[in-house]
């Protein structure tokens, strides 16, 4: 997303409202294009073995997400304001769909994927009748 | 044929910091990923699953990970996370 100072050069001079709409609209596909290459990275470096867990591969690609939902946060901060003037703009909704899904991934910490995979694979785990039971009685 | 489904501690901890009606919803969610079939997009992290729910003007993303133990047939669950934006 180098280009980002372009819409805010665009965005203030407001000459043309449909150029700044086309720069954004480019900006939101280049950020689409971008988050669907790191994801297509991310399932060609899944492990053969499912039971392994790769703390510095996760780690590195975790970097790229969070870089990529940063960047992302920077765009819609942009895009918000034209947005709220009724004007709109070709694939913002999937990009903040996008970007929700990565920052829901990313709110799962290191030591906790890691921890809840070993247990997994391990076995250490209750039915979920019984996290339901717990639910209910306020207990779980 | 579906796969029994178990939640691990930290997935258990993922799931008591979500409101208490999300709650419900992820364990609806979980059940029907168990079904059939058990999930095949698989990252570095493991299988994964995420879904949306819109609720009182908020958007609510939950993302899952999961270890499918195929030999066991059992879908346990690592981890849950989520995020929440506001609409409009």
């Amino acid at each position: 997303m180098v280009a980002l100072p372009l819409l805010d050069v665009v965005l203030s001079s407001d000459s043309d409202r449909h150029k700044s709409e086309e720069v954004a609209a480019e900006l939101i596909l280049a950020a689409l294009n971008d988050i669907r290459h790191i994801e297509r990275l991310d399932e060609n470096l899944a492990p053969a073995d499912p039971t392994d867990f790769d703390r510095q591969t996760v780690a590195i690609m975790r970097g790229m997400y969070d870089d990529w939902a940063r960047q992302t946060e920077g765009l819609l901060d942009r895009i918000a304001p034209l947005e709220r003037t009724g004007r709109l703009i070709a694939g913002s909704d999937e990009l903040r769909h996008a970007h929700g899904r990565t920052r829901a991934m990313l709110s799962i910490s290191m030591e906790r994927l890691e921890r809840g995979h070993r247990d997994a694979v391990a076995g250490r785990a209750i039915p979920i009748e019984e996290v339901r039971r717990g639910l209910r009685s306020g207990t779980h | 044929m579906g796969y029994g489904l178990e939640l691990t501690d930290p997935a258990r901890d993922g799931l008591r910091e979500l409101d208490l009606w999300l709650q419900e919803e992820t364990l609806d969610e979980l059940d029907a990923l168990a079904a059939t079939p058990p999930p095949r997009r698989r990252r570095v992290g493991g299988f994964i699953h995420d879904f949306v729910r819109s609720h009182e003007g908020s958007i609510y993303y939950v993302f899952v990970t999961a270890y499918r133990d195929d030999s066991n047939q059992v879908l346990r669950i690592d981890s849950i996370g989520r995020f929440v934006r506001r609409e409009g």
